[in-house]
């Protein structure tokens, strides 16, 4: 054999020989197919040479085949050059068999070219042999002749697991018979003056066997039947006649030419099936062992091994084959593929030889993965599909995506709330910040109390910032210039000089640096911090404020309560400094080899505290040794806003907002406002985190003339509420557009990106006339209530966004879009606004599908016809109106979920559109 | 929390691909037995609710429309051929029960241009209105689009992979920013459509519908890939400036890549962990943060950290194996409090 080959072990799943000049048996060390018969992956599985068996006769090996056999496992079949077949015992060398003692020695000098062994009844051996005159060059050798019933081998699934002890010696049977010289015969042989090409057996069942023969240069396929006496049972030409092989499901058979593969369908098999060419000598061509048809081969040269799976039909007729490539491990190091071999007993697995590598290489089932809104992730991987489900889905989802009413001390009670309490309590319509990051949190808690805090002062709500509320006040008045010193060292001549205005202050303010003498805000930084034991940071801005007293307090506390030592430790030396410093503030070198020392503390408060303690003082300080510490920007810019003078002052909050801009850091709000770079703040955080959550949230307090000049606030609103539909989140989606429009003012309007000029202002207009229907929304300006009413009509028919505002439990499939002006429908609006016709074309608008009344309508109680769903959900959504996407039928969303729950098809005779399943919540 | 259940589809063959429908309540499975099963699965249950025969090869890939257009289903076939299936009432009478009989679906179009088996379909948008693109192993990609009145037009563009295209993703339909000097920021006109496809040429080509010549050109081509291209996903985004696109290759790698058309027109190539065996498939999450990354037999999840770099969340493992329960990182944690994430992990 001039290049080596490669055979899987039809005995053991995990063993190999490798055959060339030696026969080296090579076992990997873990299955790769588990017990439930899914493969593994192994890519390069390790392996162990376990036996490495050189040959008597090198280089005389022609073919070879390994002996199916439990009791003899390492036995081959070697067809010589010279005809002769010996048998080799691999593992045992001092087996007779190996000895060269039993051969099948050829009547003539011919070359054996292929040898088979019957998977099904292994004692038969097929060989073919190149053509002599007068001889048959098709053999098939029992190897047990003497009338004995062949044993079989249950080879269907591979290993014969219930293989008896009579099969055992069945074995040793044939043993003793491999031992005798006379226990091979020939039990059919065919072919007279035919050259064998190549030979397969086709149902080994049955004993019939396919071989590919060359007579007077005519290339002929043939299938032979032992029982039959003419011996061919059906034959046909062939232009490919090398690596003739059967697949087994034992219909088709595959054949190669130089450079093409051939696919014959036994059944029809004058024409090819399939014709594959391709541009190199194909190596080797095989069909798979086991599991449903496939054929590999692979061509010189290359690394890629090529695959033709078959695609059965249950109606066994019209079978396809699908082509497909596959790239091996090999591929990376650019090595043509020399051979490889199916595995008996794993379906996908092969053994693939480039070069002087194997790979145990099991060919990958395809696999996709789907992101879905419900479900999670859906992954299909071969046969085998997984959902994951998350359990507790929906809580989890809701109180993740948004908001809660936090009515009535219940805090964690959601949605137990009538739709009149909310809309008179807009101020405690509060987000559900708990499943937020904790630095989210804070931010958005901190950005409602800067809009609160600023609100009372200015119009409604924009928050402009630290930086323009300053810009605002400093042409008019400048700040003064005070001296502060240390309190409670009354007599000291040391002080710092800081800058005060009332602008100032309030900025202190909303850092949080207000409340340390009065507790009157809402918000108290200092206590929450130190619930959160951020004694250092207490400490540090109380130092910063000069209010040694109260610094030291926390410590003490915080040591006491912590029992830190080093907050002990870390007071002291805070006493100590500053002592020194108001006795020796001109000794230089005290307060450089002070600071010396200080800067080598971790923690960045510790280390500006004692920085500020140890500058002495100036007018023009930049006090860059605190503000360009680690600290909060809360804590830098309240620093700021007190001892630099109003250049600096201004130079320094441009340079941290346009890092926090930069950054996307949230905490730059606290500069910029939700202004213009506010907005791009915000975008930048969004691109990093894809949260669109906190940004539509923050979006909601983007004043509406920052709208026009960044359009994509009204994306990250639209998008999210997009996200919530898609998650089906309707009822969710709906309280973010009603808190919305009472924080906004404004009737909440939906996204249509193509009418969107047209109609930005007007969201629901007259469907025949396309007039607006709302009226003028300056009569809104306390609550929007009384705006929507009169729109609840479609605008336009195009729906495009599925809004809906239900909940699971309220009508489903319609979809809502006057939801999004659902503030409009509660109950204490009056009837009297109603538009029950178009004011310009006089069209009747639409009605309720299922009362008859006006949409505009509101429903005393619904339940006069049904009994109301217990859901409480409902009885928010109830009054909306609510329609199908697809009829676009639809009604008062109670009347309809009542209808839904009873019916599957759409209220309007003569409409057989199944509107609840669209969604399928009802189902 | 998370489970992954197995779900058993009765497929015969090898399953190509799963796709659930916009609201997670219709499961559509496709594969080599040259059907589709659709499931019922609302309600946390899953029931077989149709078998679609109609192709007559393996059927490669599924994608469900929006449901503004009633949930078409559109599937592709070695078969060559793209279907559009669509749900009907058998008859004019209301079903009672809905049972497996009860929902039949049909054919409303077929589309056979191809010259060879069709491997990718995808909706776009629904802003586009019904709007299909499909690509085929003979290279070519077609932009199916319905008139509205049951006619589909076709482009078709030839040669985009000449070895063939694997796949295809849209990018979301974002109005399109410009910026003038003055920094006012402003809205033009419609989004540009653009979709993405991988092929068998190992590139990532990025195409864009030029409305003067009323025709698809490719903006750019991505050449990372040193092996065929076998999944690209576009990820959804909530940014006019920023695009994301995620691809994995026969040559193992998974890339991001992402364009700021602000500060310029290139692509810039992330690497998302090392080496992936055999990976086929990628997935954004709805909100564009979490990348799934389907490679041999396991499925791997990926966020970008804030120092830009991908991490990964953990791996879930089938149940079978899941006995080695798998490590959950501590950079869970941080993804917990993020907007509409699906909470995928933890034990």
């Amino acid at each position: 054999m001039q290049k080596t080959e490669i055979h899987w072990s039809p005995n053991d799943r995990n063993q190999l020989a490798e055959i060339g000049a030696e026969i080296i048996i090579h076992t990997f060390d873990r299955p790769l197919s588990g017990e439930s018969g899914k493969c593994v992956l192994g890519g390069t599985n390790k392996r162990t040479t376990s036996l490495n068996y050189p040959l008597h006769e090198k280089n005389y090996i022609k073919c070879c085949a390994w002996w199916p056999s439990q009791e003899y496992p390492y036995v081959f079949a070697i067809g010589q050059p010279n005809g002769r077949i010996i048998f080799e015992n691999v593992k045992d060398r001092s087996d007779p068999l190996s000895q060269g003692r039993i051969v099948i020695d050829p009547r003539q000098g011919r070359a054996c070219v292929a040898l088979a062994w019957n998977s099904k009844h292994p004692n038969l051996l097929l060989s073919g042999y190149d053509r002599h005159r007068t001889e048959n060059c098709l053999t098939i050798w029992d190897i047990n002749h003497n009338g004995m019933s062949s044993p079989t081998i249950p080879n269907g699934t591979g290993l014969p697991t219930s293989s008896s002890a009579t099969n055992i010696e069945e074995y040793k049977r044939y043993d003793m018979y491999l031992h005798n010289q006379q226990s091979c015969k020939a039990i059919f042989e065919q072919g007279t003056h035919e050259q064998c090409h190549s030979l397969t057996w086709f149902k080994p069942n049955e004993k019939l066997f396919a071989a590919c023969t060359t007579q007077h240069n005519t290339r002929t396929i043939k299938i032979y039947d032992p029982r039959v006496p003419s011996g061919s049972v059906l034959s046909f030409s062939t232009k490919g006649p090398f690596n003739l092989c059967c697949d087994t499901s034992e219909r088709y058979l595959a054949s190669s030419s130089d450079k093409t593969v051939y696919v014959y369908d036994t059944r029809s098999a004058d024409k090819a099936l399939i014709v594959r060419e391709e541009h190199e000598p194909i190596v080797k061509l095989s069909w798979n062992r086991i599991g449903s048809p496939q054929l590999g081969y692979c061509i010189k040269d290359s690394p890629k091994f090529h695959l033709l799976s078959m695609s059965t039909n249950i109606v066994q007729d019209n079978d396809v084959f699908v082509h497909r490539l596959l790239q091996c491990p090999i591929q990376r190091y650019r090595i043509g593929l020399a051979s490889f071999d199916w595995n008996y007993f794993d379906e996908h697995r092969l053994v693939l030889l480039g070069g002087k590598e194997y790979f145990d290489y099991v060919i990958p089932s395809r696999s996709t993965i789907n992101y879905s809104p419900r479900n999670g992730l859906l992954w299909t991987n071969g046969h085998e599909m997984y959902s994951s489900i998350i359990s507790q889905d929906q809580n989890q989802l809701t109180s993740k995506v948004l908001f809660t009413y936090d009515l009535s001390n219940v805090q964690n009670e959601r949605r137990s709330v009538t739709p009149t309490q909310s809309t008179l309590n807009t101020e405690i319509i509060q987000m559900d910040l708990r499943t937020m990051s904790k630095e989210t949190q804070s931010t958005i808690e901190q950005i409602q109390r800067w809009i609160k805090n600023t609100s009372t002062a200015r119009d409604p709500y924009p928050f402009v910032g630290v930086i323009d509320a300053l810009k605002e006040v400093q042409p008019s008045s400048k700040s003064i210039v005070k001296q502060q010193s240390w309190s409670s060292m009354t007599n000291s001549t040391h002080t710092k000089t800081i800058f005060d205005s009332p602008e100032r202050q309030i900025v202190g303010q909303l850092c949080g640096w207000s409340n340390i003498d009065s507790k009157s805000g809402g918000y108290d930084r200092m206590a929450s911090l130190l619930e959160q034991d951020e004694y250092e940071k207490v400490a540090a801005i109380y130092i910063f404020q000069m209010n040694i007293t109260r610094a030291m307090e926390v410590l003490n506390e915080g040591h006491q309560r912590g029992g830190k030592e080093e907050l002990a430790t870390l007071s002291l030396a805070l006493f100590g400094s500053i002592r020194a410093t108001l006795t020796n503030h001109n000794d230089e070198s005290f307060i450089h080899d002070f600071s010396s020392v200080t800067k080598l503390f971790h923690r960045p408060y510790v280390r500006a505290m004692f920085a500020f303690i140890l500058t002495p003082d100036g007018n023009d300080l930049s006090y860059e040794c605190v503000l360009d510490e680690q600290l909060d920007l809360n804590d830098k810019v309240a620093f700021a806003a007190k001892y630099l003078n109003d250049h600096l002052l201004e130079k320094k909050l441009e340079k941290l907002a346009d890092e926090s801009r930069e950054k996307g850091d949230l905490q730059g709000i606290l500069l910029t406002g939700l202004k213009q770079s506010g907005c791009e703040l915000i975008q930048n955080y969004l691109d990093q985190t894809s949260d669109i959550r906190t940004a539509a949230l923050l979006a909601i307090y983007v004043p509406e003339d920052v709208h026009q000049e960044c359009r994509y606030v009204q994306e990250w609103i639209e998008g999210f509420r997009v996200l919530l539909d898609e998650l089906q989140m309707w009822n969710e989606r709906a309280e973010f557009d009603i808190y919305r429009s009472h924080i906004s003012g404004t009737a909440p309007h939906r996204r249509h990106l193509f009418d969107r000029s047209i109609n930005f202002n007007h969201h629901f207009s007259c469907i025949f006339c396309q007039t607006p229907l709302e009226t003028h929304p300056g009569m809104s300006n306390q609550t929007p209530t009384p705006v929507g009413l009169s729109s609840n009509v479609n605008s336009t028919p195009i729906t495009t966004t599925p809004v809906r505002p239900q909940t699971r439990g309220s009508q489903q499939t319609m979809s809502n879009r006057i939801s999004a002006s659902s503030s409009s429908s509660y109950p204490q609006s009056q009837n009297s606004d109603l538009l029950m016709v178009c004011s310009k074309c006089r069209q009747v608008l639409p009605r309720c599908s299922i009362c008859m009344m006006s949409l505009t309508t509101y429903i005393e109680d619904a339940s006069y016809a049904y009994e109301p769903l217990p859901d409480k959900h409902t009885l928010m959504s109830s009054q909306w109106f609510t329609w199908c996407r697809l009829c676009r039928h639809g009604g008062h969303a109670e009347h309809v979920s009542n209808w839904f729950a009873m019916n599957q098809q759409c209220p309007i005779a003569k409409c057989f559109c199944r509107c609840t399943l669209i969604d399928g919540i009802f189902c | 929390m998370t489970q992954i259940n197995a779900v058993d589809t009765g497929h015969e063959e090898l399953i190509h691909d799963a796709q659930l429908d916009y609201y997670g309540i219709r499961l559509a499975s496709c594969s080599s037995d040259k059907s589709i099963k659709i499931f019922d699965v609302s309600n946390n249950q899953q029931r077989l609710i149709a078998d679609l025969k109609g192709h007559e090869g393996p059927v490669w890939q599924l994608s469900w429309s929006h449901p503004t257009f009633g949930s078409l289903l559109a599937s592709c076939s070695y078969d060559r051929k793209v279907l559009i299936w669509k749900e009907t009432t058998s008859s004019g009478l209301p079903p009672q029960s809905n049972t497996a009989g009860g929902t039949q679906y049909s054919v409303i179009y077929e589309y056979d241009k191809h010259t060879s088996s069709v491997n990718t379909v995808a909706w776009a948008p629904y802003e586009y209105g019904l709007m299909l693109a499909c690509g085929s192993s003979d290279g070519s990609i077609s932009i199916l689009s319905s008139t509205g009145d049951g006619r589909w037009t076709v482009k078709k563009i030839n040669d985009c992979h000449p070895p063939g295209v694997n796949a295809l993703s849209w990018a979301p339909a974002v109005l399109p920013q410009s910026s003038d000097e003055s920094g006012v920021q402003g809205i033009t006109g419609e989004p540009v459509k653009r979709f993405v496809s991988a092929g068998c040429d190992c590139l990532i080509r990025i195409w864009k519908f030029r409305e003067q010549d009323d025709g698809w050109i490719e903006e750019t081509h991505l050449d990372q890939h040193n092996d065929w291209v076998r999944d690209v996903a576009w990820a959804p985004t909530f940014s006019f400036h920023r695009d994301k696109i995620a691809s994995c290759s026969q040559d193992g790698h998974v890339y991001v890549f992402t364009r700021d058309i602000r500060s310029s027109t290139n692509w810039e190539c992330t690497q998302i962990g090392t080496h992936f065996n055999d990976v086929w498939s990628v997935s954004w999450s709805l909100t564009g943060d979490i990348l799934a990354v389907a490679a041999a037999d396991k499925v791997s999840l990926w966020k970008v950290g804030l120092d830009g770099k991908y991490q990964c969340l953990t791996t879930p493992h089938t149940s079978a194996s899941s006995a080695g329960s798998p490590s959950v990182s501590s950079a869970v944690d941080s993804t917990a409090g993020e907007t509409g994430n699906i909470p995928l992990m933890a034990t």
